[in-house]
């Protein structure tokens, strides 16, 4: 069924009807609407170009507006003002109303080009995951740094009488040499830790942390929060390969 | 974008072998001059004493392309060994040298020798960046 409402026409469609402006039909059935628009067609010329009548139809998949021009039905979709008329026959006015997925797309152009079905937006999704993840990887190229700074995987002990046997062990001061140029590395028994290297006036790139006694690849080690992870081998320590000398107990 | 970062990166290696070139031929000149090197032990940033004339101490003294400040040590332990002369470049306070290895393994590949563990330019103390005068 179709809802149809005629603006300047007879009960036929045939013939203008002045100050008939617009006029409601109610719902009718597909026979009745291929009578009106073949009667429509019929219009005299002149009556057509003075009065402008039409025919507004809504089906279950577009709402049409319908002029008539010498014999031809020229359709106009409601929902797309910008879009040109096309010109069609009874037949494809029934079935432009009837197909539900192509009815009135806003970016229709009446053209007989079928809008976008089931297909195409699964084509349009598939570009936009694509899309997403162009830019997730560009973004995670751009903005990734691999960074020199591995800390390795270091497992703290637990037990409590390795960590006091442990932590009286390590308590000391270390140094790759007692020279201007060399480093020293301070560790204290309430888990703190500092570096240092001698310089010309005294300590420069002093730094304090703290640690933590763990062990990493079979190897005992003080791991800190913000210096990495110290080695302890024998009686030394070991700090971005500079072997440091246990020189006398922390004060 | 990756393109972008790409000359970023080049511009950053380009502009740290610059400094290093211009401030090893300093050092060189004065050890020339004077028989050794100038005294070490300066902290990062700090003008090396007896460089004035050598070196323009601002540009010494600027945050470096690749962050944190360019630092002269002599007889300087540096993963596992003593280095007789060396500029380091050395995070000072919250000035950090970067980490990234691209960046470093550029500068190492148009400096030296392409492995961030060997050569004249190397990874020393906290992984800061070390570029040897003298062994």
């Amino acid at each position: 069924m179709y809802r149809v409402t005629t603006s300047h026409l007879g009960p036929d469609a045939r013939r203008i009807r002045m100050g008939a402006e617009d006029i409601d039909r109610g719902e009718i059935s597909a026979s009745d609407l291929t009578v009106l628009l073949d009667g429509f067609m019929e219009i005299d010329p002149s009556d057509n170009e003075e009065h402008d009548p039409h025919i507004t139809v809504s089906g279950r998949g577009a709402k049409l507006i319908i002029r008539t021009s010498r014999g031809r039905l020229q359709v106009y979709d409601v929902r797309d003002h910008a879009a040109p008329a096309v010109v069609m026959t009874v037949a494809e006015v029934l079935q432009r109303l009837d197909r539900v997925f192509e009815s009135a797309p806003p970016h229709s152009k009446g053209d007989g080009q079928p809008a976008p079905t089931a297909p195409h937006r699964g084509i349009a999704f598939a570009m936009l995951v694509v899309g997403l993840a162009l830019n997730g990887y560009i973004l995670y190229s751009v903005f990734y740094v691999e960074s020199v700074n591995k800390k390795p995987e270091v497992t703290l002990i637990s037990d409590a009488d390795e960590l006091k046997t442990r932590q009286a062990s390590v308590v000391g001061i270390y140094a790759t040499g007692s020279k201007t140029g060399d480093r020293v590395i301070e560790v204290d028994s309430t888990g703190h830790v500092r570096f240092y290297e001698n310089g010309l006036k005294g300590p420069i790139n002093d730094s304090k942390d703290t640690y933590q006694i763990g062990r990493h690849d079979g190897t005992i080690c003080l791991s800190t929060v913000e210096s990495g992870v110290v080695d302890l081998v024998g009686d030394t320590l070991v700090y971005y390969k500079d072997v440091y000398q246990k020189r006398r107990p922390s004060p | 974008m990756p393109a972008l970062k790409k000359n970023a990166i080049n511009a950053r290696t380009s502009a740290v072998m610059n400094d290093l070139r211009v401030y090893s031929g300093a050092f060189q000149a004065y050890a020339q001059e004077h028989g050794d090197w100038p005294p070490g032990g300066g902290a990062p940033g700090v003008f090396p004493p007896g460089m004035d004339g050598y070196l323009n101490q601002t540009n010494w003294s600027r945050t470096t392309p690749i962050g944190g400040n360019y630092q002269f040590a002599t007889q300087s332990a540096q993963a596992g060994g003593h280095y007789a002369a060396v500029i380091v470049i050395s995070s000072n306070g919250s000035n950090l040298v970067t980490s990234d290895a691209n960046q470093l393994s550029d500068i190492d590949r148009k400096l030296d020798d392409g492995n961030l563990n060997t050569g004249n330019f190397f990874l020393g103390y906290r992984n800061y960046p070390v570029f040897v005068l003298e062994h």
